[in-house]
């Protein structure tokens, strides 16, 4: 995930070298942005100066992530992995002690509080691509942000979850198209789920069992934990597993990504449903980004942070993360149709801090009352 | 007289600080109850959170259950070196090499090899057992599936090195007489054998214990059915929280470090009350090898060479055979086999990264460790009375440090203390948990080498006027060049294969293989998670070769290697 390039001189010399071609006209002008303002191209020229940018960002953007970022802006950049815990933990602890080794972080919906006590740099007056600030490229007509400001935190994917993952060669798909289908005693122990209790309570089998205390009620919950549960795990592709050889043939907080990748090596037996009555609420999955306000590269973040929300940048990191794009000229990409929301559906947003803060901690405590059971 | 006592001194303070720091800063991180980007605040919240949660009390319980396997170790452990050593049975050397090939074979990649073998679902040993109409008999993803890992991989393979060189050393005269007065083998093994060699067992029990505690990635990987499963584990959880839990993470490795640090003075005072009874008892003397049967010599080496093909060779060879599938697990594909996971692994540009990174951590860990190792054991030397003792203790504090907590306690240190900012986001933070982490290992190699070497040439060139240094570089070091080289393989070995000490200080785009290994592994990306275990078990096969080679030269050295358990 990373390239290589960790030594200062050796950075800084790659930078400057990479400028002085760029002013000399070394290398062929780049095909993107369409017609770059001169504010751009000095932007860019400054940000290869920097040495390139550093991002904290999923495991599974690859190579192509990084190549497209490059093909389109010519700045070198280090992609490192910061979706796991110890990713976190650095961003947290560096950008909260002011010594960011990285310019941005592409993760999950973790920053509020940093952002609150003005620890983040604001992306939004660092927008200057006017494909990024338009609104209508985007859908509902403006890019959505989760901080209520709508200045630190923009949420460029939005895909559906919640869905119900069944192995269709022992569960008829027609059997289950509500939620309270889930509670046939035909389906006692023979669901799995995503563990809700991982650390910091932000896997998928927290989010969904959050969505459905707000959504079906606590004692749904407490039906749907004491009898129908068989197993529950923190391992994403295990559910899945589960599913495809009919160990459990029903799994909650199921990620696409593994869903996907079984589907194309010739797993066939996976069907994916969304319930008819509430179809799932609205997830930003490791979309957000963040700048830190110690981050050492300033123009190469701002560089990065604009390519990112670019019709270019959300192509590739859709693709990658095989999630739609709230960008309006990002379509058809790589992407499960269930994950797309339905126009005209109104979905929770559960990325929204004001939900975070005003409802989610009474479901937080619903949870934890059914948890103790 | 008083330029000694303060050169001295500052030898002392110098091995204080990597011995005492880590657990200063825990300490007062631990009663930091500050929000985020604010000042130091005291407090006991934190305290009062861990003490008061529930799962501390089980995480600790679990924690010492799964040691369990430190006395099953032991005794498979003592089994296989009484075969090799004593017995002497066919196939001895390939036994003793395959101890050494496990000592350095990486951990994590091959939990994918037992994966493959012991998962509940899908393993090809349950489908074996199924296929005979059994109920599956394993869950490699369960208490019982974790402590099977360690056992195979680690604990036995290393106890079994620790105790082989304590059984050569061995005066043989006793065991001969027993035989020789008619006793049966078991017997001589239980009345004489066993008896002389407990107190060298028991050391290596309780350094084995200490390392069984620590353990992390493991349990990391395999206890995600069961989360903050033990106290390593449920820290890593802590600190891996949004935002993160550090004070409480904090508070519990305090704990957790008073435990283990205990232990760790026991272990430190044991090791020297073991080497003044080792003194007086004239190890190595005695007659003839014993002559046992060659039955129960064929017997016992088919036994050891199935327990150690199964426990070593199996998982290894399902690693290689993950790394070719083309959904790790699933053989119910029309196309079960591919070789493009190695292509796109190989293919990345991330993998030419890892390797150089791997190396370039390898070598600036490993290289100056081995002389800074031997330069500590050389002062060592010198120390006499309370001076000697407290310098052992020192150096043998790190033993009982975790690797995600030094971790942990690095990263804090370099982004709080002034001097070590300038440090922040180089590799110069993981070498120097990395050194800490193996400081006690490291020094005590050097130290058995040095007290080894006949101190004539030394004491010569000290006569002629040559200064200590002088004599170190010049006649010391050349001497020890066999024992340097093993430290330097042993930190070698150590760096390229560690996750815990290196997960939160390695800088942005500084992955080591293993590093990337774990990533693919969290990802559940084990199909190019098994392709970089297997080339990192292959460098680690290298290494063990030398290492083994360079063992058999050095004889007792090797014992001190052994107690990475």
């Amino acid at each position: 995930m990373n390239t290589d390039r960790f030594g200062l001189i050796g950075r800084r010399a790659l930078g400057a070298a990479s400028a002085c071609l760029l002013l000399l006209g070394a290398i062929p002008a780049l095909a993107w942005p369409d017609s770059p303002s001169d504010e751009w191209q000095a932007l860019v020229e400054a940000a290869t100066a920097e040495g390139g940018v550093t991002v904290l960002a999923n495991a599974n953007l690859g190579d192509d992530f990084i190549a497209a970022f490059s093909a389109d802006t010519g700045v070198p950049i280090t992609l490192s992995v910061g979706e796991h815990g110890e990713g976190r933990a650095r961003f947290y602890r560096e950008t909260e002690t002011g010594q960011a080794t990285f310019d941005a972080f592409i993760g999950g919906r973790s920053s509020y509080e940093l952002a609150d006590k003005g620890l983040l740099t604001a992306i939004a007056p660092l927008l200057i691509l006017p494909e990024v600030t338009d609104g209508a490229n985007w859908r509902d007509g403006a890019m959505p942000w989760i901080d209520p400001a709508k200045t630190y935190l923009p949420m460029p994917i939005g895909y559906v979850s919640a869905f119900v993952l069944i192995n269709k060669d022992v569960i008829d798909p027609a059997s289950v198209r509500v939620w309270d289908d889930l509670l046939s005693p035909d389906l006692a122990g023979r669901i799995a789920m995503h563990d809700p209790t991982v650390p910091g309570g932000t896997g998928a089998g927290a989010s969904v069992s959050l969505f459905l205390a707000e959504a079906k009620g606590q004692a749904y919950l407490e039906t749907l934990y004491g009898t129908q549960f068989g197993e529950t795990t923190a391992d994403y592709r295990q559910l899945v597993d589960w599913v495809a050889r009919g160990t459990y043939p029903v799994a909650l907080g199921t990620r696409a990504l593994d869903i996907e990748r079984y589907r194309a090596e010739g797993v066939d037996n996976l069907a994916v449903l969304n319930m008819q009555d509430v179809p799932g609420y609205i997830s930003g999955g490791t979309s957000i980004m963040a700048i830190p306000a110690s981050a050492p590269n300033k123009a190469a973040a701002q560089v990065f942070a604009n390519w990112f929300l670019s019709r270019s940048g959300q192509t590739a990191f859709a693709r990658a993360a095989r999630a739609p794009s709230f960008r309006t000229d990002v379509t058809g990409g790589d992407w499960p149709e269930y994950l797309n929301p339905e126009p005209g559906r109104v979905y929770i947003n559960q990325y929204d801090q004001n939900w975070a803060e005003t409802v989610e901690p009474a479901l937080r405590t619903v949870l934890d009352d059914v948890l103790s059971k | 007289m008083r330029g000694i006592l303060g050169w001295r001194s500052a030898f002392l303070v110098l091995l204080a600080v990597p011995a005492l720091g880590p657990v200063g800063v825990i300490l007062a991180q631990s009663f930091d109850t500050s929000g985020l980007g604010e000042p130091f605040r005291f407090g006991v919240g934190a305290w009062r959170a861990v003490l008061g949660a529930p799962e501390t009390l089980s995480t600790f319980t679990t924690s010492l259950l799964l040691t369990v396997r430190v006395p099953a170790g032991l005794a498979i452990g003592f089994a296989i070196a009484w075969a090799v050593v004593r017995l002497r049975v066919p196939g001895h050397q390939v036994f003793e090499y395959l101890c050494w090939f496990a000592y350095f074979l990486p951990t994590v990649p091959m939990v994918s090899g037992w994966v493959l073998l012991m998962d509940r679902d899908f393993g090809l040993l349950n489908a074996a057992v199924a296929g005979l109409g059994l109920p599956a008999p394993f869950d490699i993803r369960s208490p019982g599936g974790i402590v099977w890992v360690h056992l195979s991989l680690q604990t036995v393979p290393l106890l079994t090195i620790l105790m082989i060189p304590a059984l050569r050393l061995l005066d043989r005269t006793p065991e001969d007489a027993a035989l020789v007065a008619g006793a049966r083998p078991a017997r001589v093994l239980g009345r004489v054998v066993l008896p002389l060699v407990a107190p060298a067992i028991l050391l290596a029990g309780l350094a084995s214990w200490i390392k069984a505690l620590e353990a992390f990635e493991v349990e990391q990987l395999l206890g995600e059915r069961v989360a903050s499963f033990v106290v390593s584990t449920r820290i890593y959880g802590m600190v891996s929280s949004e935002p993160p839990r550090m004070a409480e993470a904090m508070a519990l490795s305090m704990i957790f470090l008073l435990l283990l640090l205990g232990l760790g003075l026991l272990y430190s005072r044991a090791l020297r009350w073991r080497g003044q009874g080792a003194a007086n008892r004239g190890e190595g003397s005695g007659g003839a090898r014993p002559s046992y049967g060659t039955l129960l010599r064929r017997s016992v080496s088919v036994a050891v060479g199935l327990y150690l093909a199964i426990t070593i060779l199996l998982p290894f060879g399902m690693l290689v055979m993950g790394s070719f599938m083309k959904l790790f697990g699933f053989f119910a594909l029309d196309q079960v086999w591919t070789t493009s996971n190695w292509s796109r692994v190989l293919g990345s540009a991330s993998f030419g990264a890892s390797l150089r990174a791997t190396l370039t951590l390898g070598l600036a860990t490993a290289l100056p460790g081995a002389l800074l190792f031997g330069l500590i054991a050389a002062g060592m030397a010198r120390l006499r009375g309370p001076q000697a003792a407290a310098a052992s203790v020192l150096v043998w504090l790190p033993w009982a440090f975790p690797g995600i907590i030094l971790g942990v306690a690095i990263l804090e240190v370099s982004l709080t203390f002034p001097g070590m900012r300038m440090l922040h986001g180089t590799i110069a933070p993981l070498i120097l948990g990395l050194l800490i982490r193996d400081l006690p290992i490291g020094v005590h190699v050097m130290r058995n080498a040095l007290a080894e070497t006949d101190s004539t040439m030394a004491d010569a060139a000290r006569i002629s006027g040559a200064g200590w240094l002088r004599t170190f570089l010049r006649i010391s070091l050349p001497l020890q060049m066999p024992a340097l080289t093993l430290v330097f393989l042993i930190l070698f070995a150590g760096a390229i294969r560690d996750v815990g000490t290196i997960l939160l200080v390695a800088p942005p785009g500084f992955q080591t293989l293993s590093l990337q290994t774990f990533n693919y592994i969290s990802n559940s990306q084990f199909e190019m998670a098994t392709v970089l275990g297997t080339i990192v078990a292959l460098l680690a096969l290298a290494v063990s070769v030398l290492a083994h080679l360079l063992g058999r030269r050095l004889g007792s050295v090797r014992s001190a290697v052994g107690t990475r358990a």
